[in-house]
């Protein structure tokens, strides 16, 4: 069997703050968010964000722990290219958009008519073109959900071409695209159907790949990983791409804690996410496939018993305890988006919560939790994008430290909260281990 | 003509003469080149899309910036 490894991963953002009014959350409380006017960023303050530095690969996670909060308060001199990703623009996102947008949904030009099924695209307030609707009545084609689809497949393409040129990977050698994101394409006949992996293959020219989508919520790239790495170790595929667009509905998610403070509105970008699993080199690491972690039934709605299947139980299956990984990617909310609007340090309660079973199962003493979770976690760094924020973006950087030959084992872990869709009361998850070739 | 980094959507899209750009932020650019080596690639990126104006095409076709990695496509 061949040992699959990561061979490259980026993460990419859009700056789109004239976009965040079709975000759900604004686009339901008109008034307040019409309050929130002079409350949007600027890209270059978009792009000097010291989070979103660390998202792109410029900063490492552990600078974000040297630096005083609140974030958005340290302009500094930064670039919107780094080693592992970019930030764009949001003109140039829109051209993005009108380039592959094959079914005339996007007009650009001031002229242009708004009709009653389309949306209007603004850029720094100036109405700059018109988003159309395919349909009348189908829902699934309305203008307000084509263009979340849409925007997913041009994040998403903007991810895959940014990797395949930095990292000069011959397109061609992909054979497959797995589809990660959250965003339902299809039509009322087949609402969530997919194809949006393929829609991004074949945009970066990837003229040999086959390609589906797995659907998982916010785990849907962990999952997505372990098919890859299946099919890699099985010979079906060389090389096969993991792909994530953003999510527009996502965008000003939290604004209404935003207007209580002096924060801007934070959340004003679509992220973007790349990752190539295959035979790699040696210095790239191993997804271990006898170490993947599930959550199933038996779990219920046990935080603890979530994390014993998806930590403790494969790392068993490794010989391994809880200290013997380096560090930990879990969900990697950045906490200044989430704590103004009540929703506290996602990613500092997951770190506590496993520091928490590492002293039950008697990895660690009881005193040594704090200090556990510090050495062996993340500060969060990623916009509130869902799926994308789910442990993936530690991905680039973990490249890195497996290269400088700084970090020997590392752990992917993602909850999906399936509830939400009303099917199951369920939480879902999805965990994998990557290994440096001489990892003891 | 089209310069573009994603040079099988412009086919798609009906453009006959296509030129393989560098990258999606940047077709006819290269942020990690010094200021002179980027001059001279825009000057040949441009000379590269004149010479495809210049060529008769009976078929949808994509250029690279190097002659000898030209391809064509269906």
């Amino acid at each position: 069997m061949i040992e699959p490894r990561i061979i490259a991963a980026t993460f990419v953002l859009e700056h789109v703050p004239d976009l965040v009014r079709y975000g759900s959350k604004p686009s339901r409380s008109e008034e307040q968010f019409a309050t929130a006017a002079g409350k949007g960023r600027s890209y270059d303050d978009a792009v000097w964000y010291p989070p979103n530095q660390v998202f792109i690969g410029n900063l490492s996670p552990d600078a974000l722990r040297d630096l005083s909060r609140p974030w958005w308060a340290h302009p500094g001199d930064a670039h919107a290219v780094g080693p592992s990703g970019e930030i764009m623009g949001q003109s140039q996102f829109y051209e993005l958009l009108a380039r592959l947008d094959v079914f005339e949904l996007v007009e650009l030009g001031q002229s242009a008519a708004v009709g009653p099924n389309d949306l209007p695209l603004f850029d720094a307030g100036q109405q700059i073109g018109v988003f159309h609707g395919a349909h009348e009545e189908d829902e699934s084609l309305s203008a307000r959900v084509l263009l979340e689809n849409l925007a997913c497949k041009a994040s998403g393409v903007h991810a895959l071409d940014f990797l395949l040129k930095q990292k000069r990977i011959d397109p061609e050698g992909i054979t497959y695209c797995i589809g990660a994101g959250e965003e339902a394409v299809g039509d009322r006949y087949q609402r969530g159907g997919g194809g949006i992996g393929r829609a991004i293959a074949e945009a970066c020219g990837l003229e040999q790949a086959g390609g589906a989508d797995v659907k998982a919520f916010c785990a849907g790239p962990i999952h997505a990983l372990v098919a890859a790495a299946t099919l890699v170790a099985t010979s079906v595929h060389r090389q096969v791409a993991v792909v994530a667009g953003g999510s527009l509905a996502k965008l000003g998610m939290k604004f209404l804690g935003a207007l209580q403070t002096d924060a801007p509105i934070l959340e004003d970008v679509l992220a973007g996410m790349a990752i190539v699993v295959g035979h790699g080199a040696p210095s790239d690491p191993v997804i271990r496939l006898d170490a993947v972690g599930f959550t199933s039934p038996r779990s219920g709605h046990s935080q603890q018993a979530v994390l014993e299947e998806l930590v403790a139980e494969p790392l068993r299956r490794l010989g391994k305890g809880l200290r013997d990984v380096g560090v930990y990617a879990a969900e990697l909310h950045n906490p200044e988006i989430t704590e103004a609007a009540g929703g506290g340090d996602v990613p500092d309660r997951n770190y506590k919560m496993l520091a928490g079973l590492a002293a039950v199962n008697g990895d660690i003493e009881r005193e040594a939790m704090t200090e556990f979770a510090i050495a062996h976690g993340l500060p969060g760094f990623s916009p509130t994008q869902g799926h994308i924020a789910s442990a993936v973006p530690w991905v680039p950087h973990a490249l890195k430290r497996f290269e400088d030959g700084t970090l020997e084992r590392t752990m992917l872990l993602a909850k999906g909260s399936l509830f939400l869709g009303r099917m199951t009361k369920m939480w879902d998850g999805a965990s994998i281990t990557l290994e440096a070739k001489n990892a003891d | 003509m089209v310069i573009t980094a994603l040079p099988s959507i412009a086919s798609m899209a009906g453009a006959t003469r296509v030129l393989r750009g560098i990258a999606i932020t940047n077709p006819v650019g290269d942020r990690s080149l010094t200021r002179e080596q980027e001059v001279e690639l825009r000057r040949a990126i441009t000379e590269r899309a004149l010479t495809m104006l210049e060529t008769e095409f009976s078929r949808r076709s994509v250029w690279e910036l190097k002659p000898g990695e030209a391809t064509t496509t269906p």
